[in-house]
């Protein structure tokens, strides 16, 4: 299947029947769905099953959606309310802490090196993941939907039912809280 | 500035580097199994079941038909009579009314005269009477103790249709100048003559035909009048009294422009008498 085909056209042609057409938005999405969901839950059994809910959510309701606004726009607002239930039902906000005390040291290794990898050692990665957990909810969600969706700021803020100038602004503070984790705690904010 | 600038965008920079160093995170394969399923099962049904909703509607009213289906073959009250089964029915009412009938009024019709002027209006006086009896065929069965009563008369003979006819217009007997069996008569009579009335109402479309059909039989029976009173003085004599008032009441009741004095002149005394006797209390009140 050609991969210059629009997620648009892709979930319309899933609506008529053609299910490779959900197969190929799936293995588009899936990584970076998952990633946005896996870095606000506690575990991976949470996120999996948000993850399913997520897209059995979209099969089920294939004949609402509509091309008038993006896929992503779609199965990430999807994604969020989910997670706002979740959140609801567990009564305690999403944690990244686990993931990365268990895993963080392992990944460092086997990134690639390069002047600004070399650059953060494994103690500021560290600080960098307490960070991005200790993040408010809206900012933390912001920041993962713009870094893992690659949506645009103004698609993010339609995801987000926010004006692109609160979307903006909650962006703009999460990189600053990740960046003074990154120094050390030394920079202002 | 610049310096400000240039920092803050390598810290982006940091950021995002960092951020792509953290643990990578993917859904298990069984997730992946089960959600691509779940798709090709849902765009599936969607082939074989377009509308589910529909054919639950279908399986209601395939229900719906196999239930009407075996009320009409079993005759469960309250389901329509099958077609083949009315009609088959309709032939045995026929010779069922002129059986009961029979023992409503037990009037000679094997003397040659009469058979002779009955064959005119047996085919007329025939659909009439299979409209009675279609009609009571569907009203519910007399109480067992009318059934009592009915199974202690004498056994039935044959009548022709049209006196059945002429007695159902006739009037109505004080109970008390009757006897049992007198009395079962003329409830009989009056079920009969409310069954033929309902069979005459049932429709708009069948009251033209029923009206030439009175029509044709009003004009036998002018006929066949003499016929007929000759068959009441028989009766009469015969010993047969309450059939012959009857027949006789009926006949005049049935043909008022008929001057029947003329006829009563050539009547046995004890019968104008009889006659006389039963007009007295019916007209009291």
């Amino acid at each position: 299947m050609d991969a210059t085909v629009s997620d648009q056209s892709l979930m319309l042609r899933y609506q008529a029947g053609d299910a490779d057409a959900f197969e190929m938005l799936y293995a588009r999405h899936r990584d970076s769905l998952f990633r946005f969901l896996r870095r606000q839950c506690e575990s991976d059994a949470v996120a999996e099953e948000l993850f399913q809910d997520v897209w059995l959510g979209l099969i089920r309701g294939r004949s609402n959606y509509k091309p008038d606004a993006t896929f992503r726009t779609f199965v990430y607002r999807a994604a969020r309310n989910r997670l706002i239930d979740h959140y609801r039902k567990s009564g305690r906000r999403g944690t990244l802490s686990a993931v990365v005390e268990s895993d963080a040291t392992e990944v460092v290794d086997e990134a690639p090196v390069g002047p600004e990898e070399v650059a953060i050692g494994e103690q500021a990665l560290q600080q960098f993941s307490l960070a991005l957990a200790a993040l408010p909810e809206e900012q933390k969600t912001v920041f993962l939907m713009f870094k893992e969706s690659g949506m645009s700021l103004a698609e993010v803020a339609t995801t987000m039912e926010a004006t692109i100038e609160a979307t903006k602004s909650r962006l703009r503070y999460a990189v600053t809280k990740l960046r003074t984790a990154l120094d050390g705690g030394q920079n202002d904010e | 500035m610049t310096n400000d600038g240039t920092k803050e965008k390598m810290n982006d920079k940091r950021v995002d580097t960092a951020y792509d160093q953290l643990p990578g995170a993917t859904p298990s394969a069984h997730i992946d199994a089960k959600i691509l399923a779940a798709a090709r099962d849902a765009v599936a049904g969607d082939d074989n079941h377009p509308n589910v909703g529909l054919s639950r509607y279908r399986w209601i009213g395939l229900a719906a038909t196999v239930v009407l289906a075996i009320g009409v073959l079993l005759n469960i009250p309250g389901m329509p009579l099958a077609p083949t089964t009315q009609s088959s029915a309709e032939t045995a009412d026929l010779d069922t009314v002129s059986e009961d009938d029979a023992i409503v009024v037990t009037a000679d019709a094997r003397q040659p005269a009469s058979l002779e002027a009955y064959d005119a209006v047996t085919p007329e006086a025939n659909r009439v009477s299979q409209e009675v009896g279609l009609e009571r065929r569907r009203r519910p069965l007399p109480p067992p103790d009318a059934i009592d009563r009915t199974a202690g008369f004498e056994a039935p003979e044959p009548v022709a249709d049209t006196e059945l006819e002429m007695l159902v217009s006739a009037p109505a007997i004080p109970a008390e100048t009757m006897n049992g069996a007198q009395q079962m008569t003329v409830l009989e009579l009056e079920e009969v003559s409310e069954e033929s009335l309902e069979a005459l109402k049932s429709s708009a479309s069948s009251r033209e035909s029923a009206r030439s059909r009175a029509a044709t039989v009003a004009e036998n029976e002018i006929e066949s009048i003499d016929s007929l009173v000759d068959k009441v003085v028989d009766l009469w004599q015969d010993g047969k009294e309450h059939e012959a008032v009857l027949m006789y009441r009926s006949l005049v009741k049935a043909n008022p422009d008929v001057e029947f004095a003329t006829y009563e002149a050539q009547f046995p005394k004890d019968l104008l008498a009889a006659l006389a006797e039963q007009t007295k209390p019916a007209e009291s009140p």
